[in-house]
């Protein structure tokens, strides 16, 4: 890991600017292998019930094994009150300072409760934790966010789940243009392509669940997630040209074969 | 001692602490966090909270999720 390439968040460094979440999977031996072909350093987990009576399908133990940061999230949470006690549960599970709030109290477009978002990462933020907020791609949210004390902004890149990439380009620049934390894009991602994409426009790193765990060979997929995302970033660092309305020619003009006076 | 586990009568045969009641319905303490009546109770507790009668229990584990 050289200090170029680090990702760094809640005073953190991370090796890989791609997050991925556990959700959807077909069995927990496709989610570890994927999770391993991702290279994530941080991997997003929900809390739920304990099944009394049935076998253990535990999740923190093949992930400990890993080696990665488990990252609670609140879904589930219909309120700023339930986020921040799903968040303490989770710390009091996972040991880590990390936590993805998201509170979306609509099953039909899943879109985040700005408002009790922002009283939940307040609160989460006085208390210690590295709050990673799931949000509207909204310029303003995003700047009030950090202040309160956010370590990231995860604005939407669409809707979760739905695959529609970077719907919000336009509005992810204007949040990338005044954030001082990183921009992390949270859901909606389907192709690398996209991820990529995001991280060539300044984005710090991507959070992809459905699109790696829905692919037809989600192995496969986590690890060209994993390479866009480090073409995305290298992109970004080597310094795209600029867009021209005119033609600029890449040959020279002059000196042709078949002049004729010559 | 008669509780109420994830929402559920639960019928408790065992000493009485979270340690117990968690060995009684196969859940591994460093698996799972509890909350009795609300509270969370911190995993280093969970030898010495004595569970009462009628107490709501709430045992929670990591799923997976995005």
């Amino acid at each position: 890991m050289t200090m170029a390439t680090t990702f760094m968040l809640g005073g953190v460094a991370f090796e890989s600017r791609l997050l991925v979440g556990t959700g959807k999977f077909s069995s927990r031996e496709v989610m570890v292998e994927a999770i391993r072909a991702s290279g994530a350093s941080l991997v997003t987990v929900a809390l739920r019930r304990f099944n009394v009576g049935r076998e253990s399908d535990d999740l923190l133990g093949p992930l400990q094994k890993l080696g990665v940061t488990v990252v609670p999230n609140t879904s589930g949470a219909r309120n700023a009150m339930e986020a921040v006690r799903a968040a303490m549960l989770g710390r009091e599970l996972s040991g880590s300072r990390f936590v993805k709030v998201e509170i979306h109290p609509n099953p039909h477009h899943l879109m985040p409760d700005p408002l009790e978002t922002y009283e939940a990462c307040k609160a989460l933020a006085k208390e210690g934790f590295a709050v990673l907020p799931y949000m509207p791609a909204d310029p303003v949210l995003a700047k009030r966010l950090e202040d309160v004390g956010c370590a990231a902004v995860m604005p939407l890149g669409s809707a979760i789940g739905t695959g529609h990439g970077l719907a919000t380009a336009e509005m992810l620049r204007l949040i990338l243009e005044d954030s001082q934390v990183p921009v992390i894009v949270d859901a909606g991602l389907r192709a690398p392509s996209e991820a990529a994409a995001a991280l060539e426009m300044g984005c710090g790193a991507v959070l992809v669940n459905s699109a790696i765990a829905a692919a037809g060979d989600p192995v496969a997929m986590a690890a060209a997630f994993a390479a866009a995302v480090k073409a995305g970033y290298a992109a970004r660092q080597a310094g795209l040209m600029t867009r021209r309305h005119a033609a600029v020619a890449t040959s020279p003009l002059t000196s042709f074969l078949n002049t004729g006076n010559g | 001692m008669r509780l109420r586990v994830n929402g559920e009568e639960h019928q408790h045969a065992g000493g009485g602490t979270v340690q117990e009641l968690l060995a009684e319905i196969g859940a591994e303490g460093n698996r799972v966090a509890v909350m009795v009546n609300d509270a969370i109770v911190p995993k280093a507790e969970f030898g010495r909270v004595r569970l009462r009668e009628g107490d709501r229990v709430e045992v929670l584990a990591f799923m997976g999720g995005g």
